[in-house]
């Protein structure tokens, strides 16, 4: 980002000077790597702000149009604000019902079959939970949705960076997940459509850069994925996005993920020995929730950060799972590449530390 | 400082035992406020009940972190008396010496002395802000 922001900093597909040029094929090439990475075409990712971003251009650009009065959208009570709210407003505004579905207690796939019907236009699910880890089957839920004509969105956000996901193998209709999330600059979001939805994706905003023509009386947008491109592009944020996926290229995402899953796991473990201590949800892939009884979690971050550890505290943008756990907010401790047992150490004892000053 | 110097001896006594925490009796009249933050979830409602312009007693119900009911419990305790006038410069107060690093001869010390502790303000001054709010 810096070698770009130096001395390569320019505008994409407009200039002539040699500048524009390689500022454009940065732009391209980083759109053929993101989609190499998915398994994918070039012609089907779109870059976006981030997740949220993506999602509320599927709400409102695809979605709103073909929901009317009795129809209905699914949801998980898994999901996190920004797949969620959008669906509910798309709803709101339709007078449609959000149906939230608890995958927590029930079998995801049988939850999500009972759930829709022939007034389903779109269900949308996490693909690993942001609060608890929890990893959903989301090729099942996709097939089983396909069957009724049911289009899928799946918010790869928490499973992007270490779940090498084979888009083509799962076809969803839409994929959705942000550069951040995967050790890239804060900013960039891809949104993934599949061919058979992408040009039904009518864009949400207008203005240069997204037309193919423009008469004084009407414009004509480009085809996906530049149509959802308007104005000026984060091409910093799209450099550093592109050697975040170089960065990723080094490692063997697999063996990377099981370490991350082992982590989380063994804290778990560890922290169980604490009679004090509950869990929302079991480790399997990175993520821990838990709380010490009677105290807030925020409570429990700061003793943790006066202790040099970063957790979330609270209600992790997600508060209808809060709400349906009858809970106040967790603490949330995420594992990534760079944590070892050696934190897991580090949190045990500050987690005994919060209990012994807290409670 | 020191984590033990935020959580000290006066703030958890406080967390722990919070003064009238809990919601009048039916029957008893008051004037409720709500100092809600929707951001980390904490939300308490202060009752107030008031008579001939005098705050003659309080109680407040709700759920937070240890800094937010030390704080509000501190600031329910101290306000019956007062009318709500007063109250609302009471709660000012408070809230300008947070900003001002300076000290406050009273219980409000106990708050006062985590004026660095930044990252917690919100939780400290949840329920004095919405005080210094509302319109007469």
């Amino acid at each position: 980002m810096r070698e770009f922001d130096t001395n390569q900093n320019a505008n994409i597909h407009r200039g002539l000077y040699d500048l524009a040029h390689a500022a454009s094929q940065l732009y391209e090439k980083t759109r053929q790597n993101t989609a190499n990475w998915l398994h994918v075409d070039p012609e089907q990712i779109a870059f976006t702000h981030g997740t949220t971003d993506s999602i509320n251009r599927v709400a409102f650009g695809f979605l709103l149009q073909r929901v009317g009065p009795d129809d209905n959208i699914v949801v998980t009570n898994l999901e996190h604000h920004s797949n969620f709210v959008p669906w509910q407003q798309v709803c709101n505004r339709r007078g449609a019902k959000l149906r939230v579905i608890d995958v927590m207690n029930h079998d995801p796939v049988a939850a999500v079959a009972e759930s829709i019907d022939e007034r389903t236009r779109l269900a949308a699910l996490t693909h690993i939970s942001n609060v608890t880890g929890q990893k959903l089957p989301v090729e099942s839920v996709i097939q089983h949705c396909r069957k009724h004509g049911i289009p899928v969105l799946v918010d790869a956000a928490q499973s992007a960076a270490l779940h090498a996901i084979d888009v083509r193998a799962m076809d969803p209709d839409f994929l959705v997940f942000s550069s951040h999330k995967v050790f890239g600059p804060f900013g960039i979001g891809i949104l993934y459509a599949a061919s058979r939805v992408a040009d039904q994706i009518t864009p949400t905003q207008y203005g240069g850069g997204m037309v193919a023509r423009v008469d004084a009386d009407k414009s004509l947008p480009h085809a996906f994925p530049r149509g959802q491109e308007s104005g000026t592009q984060n091409i910093s944020g799209i450099a550093g996005w592109s050697a975040a996926l170089h960065f990723l290229r080094e490692y063997d995402i697999a063996s990377l993920q099981s370490e991350v899953a082992f982590l989380s796991k063994q804290a778990q473990s560890e922290l169980e020995s604490l009679p004090e201590v509950s869990f929302l949800g079991k480790a399997e892939s990175g993520i821990i929730s838990f709380n010490i009884h009677n105290v807030h979690p925020h409570d429990v971050a700061t003793v943790l950060n006066h202790e040099h550890i970063a957790v979330r505290a609270g209600r992790h943008c997600a508060q209808p799972l809060m709400e349906f756990h009858k809970l106040p907010g967790t603490v949330r401790a995420s594992f990534s590449i760079y944590n070892s047992e050696e934190d897991i150490k580090r949190l045990v004892q500050g987690t005994k530390k919060a209990i012994q000053t807290l409670t | 400082m020191s984590i033990e110097e935020l959580y000290n001896d006066k703030i958890l006594r406080r967390a722990k035992n919070p003064f009238h925490f809990e919601e009048p009796q039916q029957g008893i009249e008051t004037c409720r406020l709500v100092a809600d933050n929707p951001i980390c979830g904490d939300s308490y409602t202060l009752f107030l009940k008031i008579e001939d312009d005098r705050i003659v007693d309080t109680w407040f119900h709700g759920f937070g972190c240890a800094l937010s009911k030390a704080s509000t419990s501190i600031l329910v305790e101290n306000m019956i008396g007062m009318s709500l006038q007063d109250a609302r410069s009471y709660a000012n107060e408070l809230l300008q010496a947070l900003d001002q690093h300076s000290h406050l001869d009273d219980d409000r010390d106990i708050l006062t002395t985590l004026k660095h502790h930044n990252a917690r303000m919100d939780c400290i001054t949840l329920s004095w802000k919405e005080l210094a709010n509302i319109r007469q």
